[in-house]
């Protein structure tokens, strides 16, 4: 993985943690930098991860106060379910929805591949926790998207009749 | 349409980019903190360099200081004994049958210091408990005697050779030649 990869890949992972383009900029920028500093050079995508977690939760979750909350341990593999296609905007919005730990499992899984366990490391949380995260994060976008495509349906419905 | 959520994700996640713009700038940023932690790394690399060898002159010429006034005042203290010649020879070529312990062979001096003067004679004597010769010669013309010492460039000497030094009023100068240490010594008014 080339540096620009490995940098857009920062990037997307702070703006799963934090849902705003220019504080994931920032967030990706430092965590880079600290690394330079560090070690002269970013070692592997892991650390880099890390440090953008461990800015992410110097700079937000203690000024917000972001709750999280604990979870059950699940030690099963959730399966994924199906869900409508939704517009870029409404999955956005969904996903805002979503509780910063599950946004980030989901995207840590769904995106960058890593597997519970390897979630579980880097975020410091039980494998059955980071399960449980993913699994609530998909049954929550999964019921948006159905509300949305519903809403759709209706919408066309009511346009349709008129 | 249905499709797998995760699949959803993925792709809108994909789709984000960070700003070309931004990410070059980034990447110019990195380069040049890469370039001062080379730099930083390279001036501390230098520092220690500079102790270290520093230290380690500073070590060589202490213990060379030492050295040469260790001998100077050696060299001075026999001259100002100016004990008799066991040999007396007025040629060089004669002198090493009579100093024949010596472990090396004493060339006549060719230095400017010691041009004019003429072999009196000579002795065995040692400095830093090295075999020397000890010759008194005597100037041509002001007829100044001085005592001309020759022994074995050691190592150990090495770094002797290119002095003047004056001790308790003896000047003692040191050249060498060849293989050979050689310190002249004389008094300073003379």
């Amino acid at each position: 993985m080339d540096e620009r990869e490995l940098l857009q890949s920062a990037y997307r992972y702070a703006l799963s943690l934090t849902r705003e383009a220019g504080a994931a900029e920032d967030l990706a920028q430092q965590g880079w930098l600290r690394l330079l500093r560090r070690h002269g050079r970013v070692p592997h995508r892991g650390s880099l991860f890390l440090t953008v977690r461990r800015l992410f939760i110097d700079r937000y979750r203690r000024d917000r106060k972001v709750e999280f909350v604990p979870l059950e341990d699940l030690d099963r593999e959730p399966p994924v379910p199906l869900a409508p296609v939704v517009e870029r905007l409404d999955l956005e919005q969904l996903l805002a929805e979503l509780r910063p730990k599950e946004r980030e499992a989901l995207y840590l899984h769904a995106v960058e591949g890593y597997s519970a366990t390897e979630i579980g490391r880097l975020t410091q949380q039980g494998r059955g926790t980071v399960l449980s995260l993913i699994h609530r994060a998909r049954k929550k976008l999964t019921a948006g998207a159905e509300r949305a495509a519903a809403g759709r349906e209706a919408g066309r419905e009511t346009g349709g009749g008129a | 349409m249905r499709q797998n959520i995760d699949e959803q994700v993925r792709a809108f996640y994909l789709d984000q980019q960070m700003p070309e713009e931004r990410m070059t700038q980034l990447l110019e940023r990195a380069a040049e903190l890469q370039q001062a932690r080379r730099r930083r790394w390279l001036a501390l690399a230098a520092t220690v360099a500079l102790v270290v060898f520093g230290g380690l002159w500073l070590r060589h010429w202490t213990a060379a200081e030492g050295l040469a006034d260790r001998v100077v005042a050696e060299v001075a203290m026999n001259h100002r004994k100016d004990l008799a010649v066991e040999v007396a020879v007025a040629d060089y070529e004669q002198l090493q049958p009579a100093l024949d312990k010596l472990n090396f062979e004493v060339a006549p001096p060719m230095a400017q210091q010691a041009a004019g003067y003429q072999l009196v004679g000579g002795r065995y004597c040692s400095i830093q408990a090295q075999l020397a010769a000890q010759l008194k010669i005597r100037h041509l013309q002001t007829g100044r005697v001085a005592t001309l010492y020759v022994t074995e460039l050691s190592p150990e000497l090495a770094s002797l050779p290119g002095q003047q030094r004056t001790d308790d009023g003896v000047t003692v100068e040191l050249w060498s030649q060849g293989e050979l240490l050689y310190a002249l010594a004389h008094a300073e008014s003379s």
